[in-house]
């Protein structure tokens, strides 16, 4: 090779690395920093919610009261986004039923498949309770996914939590937790639903909230958008909102689209839980996640529910359809799967044809050498 | 799970098997040998990590079997040169990796490339900078992402941080062999672009003998070229 070619690739390597490197910094890292944070903004400027990770271009944003947004303009010194209101989100409809329903137990559902919970920021820790934001290899966020595990198992679930730790918290956290949740899905067959546990880095009062008349904290629910099953696993997201929105009011904050995988294309129905933020007292966010056991099961396995305002007044109840036995929702989602992976594998398949043989050389073979004599 | 879902899951194994089939393929391994080591990463993945000792784990589909593959490719390597060369490139995509984990951003979406990806670029460069060959690349790439998951382990114990090493613990899925596949599709991506940049292949006083490029022109009189004429092996 050249020593001109090579200096090339050297410095093409450096550009990569240097490109990749954190540009701001971010609540996640720097507790200290309040305005380690972005904020989402709407057309007229109204704050629409504050998130401890950067923000890109078409990000997608379902607030609490379903509006769908997308993002349109990012400000990186200002670390604010800017969204357009695309329209309201149809949730999946929640029957409600006027009679109170015969003792129904969870063991009457057909409960089929684990739910597999791990925390991939294992260090994660609530201030006013652990004492730190952050405490290597067992984080207080160990505590808040046993209190989930334990919630879903006292209602009839298989639930497994792995408390494998991932540090440091660093880029390659996913690339371990990976590893992780490999091991839950292949020991845990079949598999329901996979939930990455975290906590968010925001200040308190964004997470703060009351349900069934009680102080606890909101969880918000991440999808990686850049992967086979994000239908899938948005339309978990849309279905857990729905039947929280019934059955506890004000539990789930909201719903971010963003452009990470977070090892969400391992298996359909995983979704990134968000659980309160470094400040919130981790008993409020033990107490959501009982709450939130109570959400997954009607959510997942169907069945009935009593409905409940946020001050926790009956509301009568609700039945909920199971979320495979939603009309033709499973087939519609795996069919967008299948043709996301049909068109990587295209592009990919077109880029080495052209760099191998050239553009020229390339249309010639797509549409046939109509010159040639 | 839902039908079309299940067949999602089967659709994206199938995808993977084959591009991986594809990939080895290119590696001066035959259509079957290559058949073999792919079934064996993926029935190793379905098998449990083999527990080393109470903190260190291995799986066979992830770790196992391409380190066989990568010690194969290493033994029936042209030369010496290409060993060491493959031997200098996997250190460094080690240490690269390492260090790519540190100052990287922490979360995935400010990364331009997902965490599961960007190991396998990284390695794959550097093993086309030093190894300049699909096999050294392979080698560079799962050695690369190994030595830095050990090399982790190692300092979380000295600073007592109670971590476990699993070692392509994902099998199939894991960064070790999705690195590995990478650096070759980068190494011959990258080949290909150099090809076109230079004008033409820099084999044209070679012949295509037993799966690899041969020369009879001696070293003194192929000058340049030398370096050049490696590349592809």
């Amino acid at each position: 090779m050249k020593k001109g070619s090579k200096l090339l690739i050297i410095i093409a390597v450096l550009l990569f690395a240097i490109s990749n490197l954190p540009k701001t910094v971010l609540a996640d890292d720097w507790y200290e920093d309040d305005e380690g944070y972005f904020t989402l903004y709407d057309e007229d400027n109204n704050e629409l919610m504050v998130r401890a990770g950067e923000m890109f271009l078409d990000d997608e944003y379902i607030s609490e009261d379903n509006k769908h947004y997308s993002i349109t303009k990012v400000d990186k010194e200002k670390k604010s986004a800017y969204a357009k209101l695309l329209g309201e989100v149809k949730l999946p409809e929640i029957e409600e039923i006027e009679v109170k329903a015969a003792i129904e137990t969870a063991l009457q559902q057909n409960q089929k498949g684990s739910i597999l919970l791990y925390c991939t920021h294992s260090d994660e820790s609530y201030i006013p309770s652990d004492g730190k934001s952050s405490i290597p290899g067992k984080g207080g966020i160990y505590d808040v996914a046993q209190s989930f595990q334990t919630a879903l198992e006292k209602r009839g679930i298989k639930a497994v939590l792995d408390k494998t730790p991932h540090d440091p918290h660093d880029a390659a956290a996913y690339r371990r937790s990976r590893q992780t949740a490999v091991n839950l899905i292949r020991n845990n067959m079949p598999v329901a639903a996979v939930f990455d546990i975290h906590r968010d880095a925001v200040p308190k009062k964004s997470y703060d909230t009351q349900v069934n008349g009680e102080y606890m904290t909101k969880i918000r629910l991440v999808v990686g958008k850049r992967n086979q099953n994000r239908k899938a696993n948005e339309e978990l997201a849309l279905k857990i909102k729905a039947v929280a929105d019934k059955m506890y009011p004000g539990l789930i904050k909201d719903i971010y689209i963003g452009k990470g995988m977070y090892n969400q294309e391992l298996s359909p129905r995983s979704l990134l839980l968000e659980c309160g933020t470094y400040e919130s007292p981790k008993e409020a966010v033990q107490k959501s996640m009982t709450y939130m056991a109570d959400v997954v099961l009607k959510a997942i396995y169907g069945g009935r529910a009593e409905a409940k305002t946020q001050e926790g007044q009956d509301k009568g109840e609700i039945n909920v359809t199971p979320i495979n036995k939603e009309t033709n929702e499973g087939t519609r989602e795996g069919g967008r799967g299948i043709f996301w992976i049909i068109g990587i594998i295209a592009v990919g398949v077109v880029l080495f044809l052209f760099i191998s043989s050239g553009g020229k050389e390339l249309k010639h073979s797509l549409l046939g050498r109509k010159n040639r004599r | 799970m839902p039908a079309g879902l299940t067949l999602l899951v089967v659709v994206s194994i199938l995808v993977l098997f084959g591009v991986g089939h594809r990939i080895l393929d290119r590696m001066r391994l035959n259509d079957k040998t290559a058949l073999l080591f792919m079934a064996g990463i993926f029935i190793g993945t379905l098998i449990p990590d083999i527990r080393i000792t109470r903190s260190f784990y291995i799986n066979i589909g992830g770790a196992v079997i391409p380190i066989i593959l990568a010690i194969y490719l290493f033994i029936s390597a042209g030369s010496d040169r290409e060993r060491i060369r493959a031997l200098f490139a996997s250190i460094l995509a080690g240490i690269a990796v390492l260090v790519a984990g540190w100052i990287l951003p922490e979360e995935p979406e400010n990364i331009i490339f997902d965490p599961n990806y960007i190991y396998g670029i990284v390695a794959g460069l550097i093993a086309y900078l030093f190894g300049r060959s699909r096999r050294a690349s392979f080698i560079a790439g799962i050695s690369g992402v190994l030595l830095a998951d050990i090399a982790q382990g190692i300092l979380n114990a000295a600073r007592n941080i109670p971590t476990v090493v699993r070692l392509g613990s994902a099998g199939a899925v894991d960064a070790v062999v999705i690195s590995g596949f990478l650096a070759v599709i980068l190494a011959e991506l990258l080949g290909e672009l150099r090809e076109r940049l230079q004008g033409g292949t820099a084999k044209k006083h070679m012949t295509f003998n037993h799966a690899e490029f041969t020369s009879d022109i001696s070293a003194e009189e192929k000058g340049e070229g030398t370096e050049a004429n490696e590349e592809g092996k």
